[in-house]
């Protein structure tokens, strides 16, 4: 047997009945295109994303923290070393994955397009992300290609990790910190609620069965589904920490169950990715060619004859 | 001065003695022991296990998913099977009580 005779058409059929993708099977071509995209995308979240952490490692108070944020950044560099290998399975190579982004037009999420201005800011940014990679990836978990789904499992019980890092670090804050500190936080908050309910991308609700990674079975989810589950999921933990949600919109609909809540500024999301118009866009494109570059000699390392 | 291709390699942890290896996923690597070391990093920072292998993938012999059949237990021999056991004498009785 083997799929080299189904169309694409029949192959979407047989996902649609719950059939599975190991690695190595024999799949269409716009099968391996389109989970090759969505591990070499992840490749970068993880490499990239995780640059304005790496920056607070020197600045974080004390040698606790400074060897805990050392563990998150080492973790997520694992990730990406993980999706990376999905990627090349499918064909992509980490070289083109990162050459795309040096020097080339591939395209971050929104929310790592800024830097953290101070130390409050750090633990909610982190928690808010974490927690919106974790509802995403739980999502993602669901998908058809099982080599992703096993790494997307291994990610998330680390991901924990980083979210119960993040949610210590903001309540040590709330609990212990100065009234600057707790400022902060509440600041953090402030300017990331947006962002991140921007991360899960525009409401797709009514087209995203149109989209071929739903089809395929590589995306399990409408982006509102996603941004609710996040939302169900934050208010209590960010209420219980003292916190004000920056949104008078802000209620939960017991008909609907659906959260109503201001969209954030759309354009404003959009120009950021397409023009890379964040505040710390260009630095983070340039900090990775420089890095790429300096470790150039180590990629192709010589034996010795 | 030759340059070497890095190669996939499957990783497989067991987790405890009593255990057996499972697969855990794959490293690229340029020679076996930097393929271990990669594994260790990427597979093994957070438990302790027991053993770390990792097997070049070209040297995996494997049934796949393109021989499915021939790893399907067939049908006609159920009796292999401890629940035929169990069949059979629900099969007696019922024709007993009749």
């Amino acid at each position: 047997m083997g799929v080299g005779t189904l169309s694409l058409e029949d192959f979407k059929a047989r996902l649609a009945r719950g059939h599975l993708v190991n690695g190595g099977d024999a799949i269409p071509d716009e099968y391996r295109d389109t989970a090759a995209r969505i591990a070499a995308f992840q490749v970068l979240a993880e490499l990239v994303g995780v640059l304005p952490f790496q920056d607070w490692i020197s600045r974080a108070p004390g040698l606790t923290w400074k060897q805990m944020i050392t563990a998150k950044v080492q973790d997520e560099v694992g990730h990406g070393h993980i999706t990376a290998r999905v990627a090349e399975d499918l064909g992509r190579t980490r070289e083109q994955i990162l050459e795309s982004y040096a020097y080339g037009d591939a395209k971050l999420l929104n929310i790592f397009h800024y830097d953290f201005h101070t130390w409050g800011e750090v633990p909610i940014a982190g928690l808010l992300m974490n927690s919106a990679a974790l509802v995403q990836f739980r999502s993602l978990a669901g998908g058809s290609y099982l080599p992703y789904v096993r790494a997307l499992k291994k990610i998330m019980r680390e991901e924990s990790f980083h979210y119960h890092l993040a949610l210590e670090g903001t309540e040590v804050l709330m609990r212990e910190g100065t009234r600057t500190q707790q400022a902060q936080v509440q600041e953090g908050l402030t300017l990331w609620w947006p962002r991140v309910l921007g991360y899960f991308g525009p409401d797709d609700s009514a087209t995203y069965k149109d989209n071929v990674a739903w089809q395929l079975r590589l995306k399990m989810d409408s982006n509102d589904t996603i941004r609710q589950a996040w939302i169900s999921k934050m208010v209590p933990v960010l209420r219980k920490l003292g916190l004000e949600i920056p949104d008078d919109r802000l209620e939960f609909d017991d008909e609907t169950k659906q959260w109503a809540f201001t969209q954030p500024d759309w354009a404003e999301i959009k120009r950021i990715i397409k023009e890379d118009a964040g505040p710390a866009s260009h630095r983070r494109r340039e900090q990775v060619r420089s890095a790429f570059e300096r470790n150039a000699w180590a990629r192709p390392v010589p034996l010795v004859a | 001065m030759v340059r070497a291709e890095a190669r996939p390699y499957e990783v497989f942890i067991q987790n405890s003695r009593q255990s057996a290896a499972t697969h855990v996923g794959s490293v690229l690597a340029l020679d076996d022991l930097l393929a271990l070391q990669n594994a260790k990093e990427v597979f093994a920072r957070r438990d302790t296990p027991v053993t770390l292998w990792v097997v070049r993938r070209d040297y995996v012999v494997t049934f796949g998913a393109e021989q499915e059949e021939l790893l399907r237990f067939p049908e006609r021999r159920t009796y292999r099977q401890p629940s035929f056991f169990n069949r059979r004498r629900n099969r007696q009785s019922d024709e007993e009580e009749s």
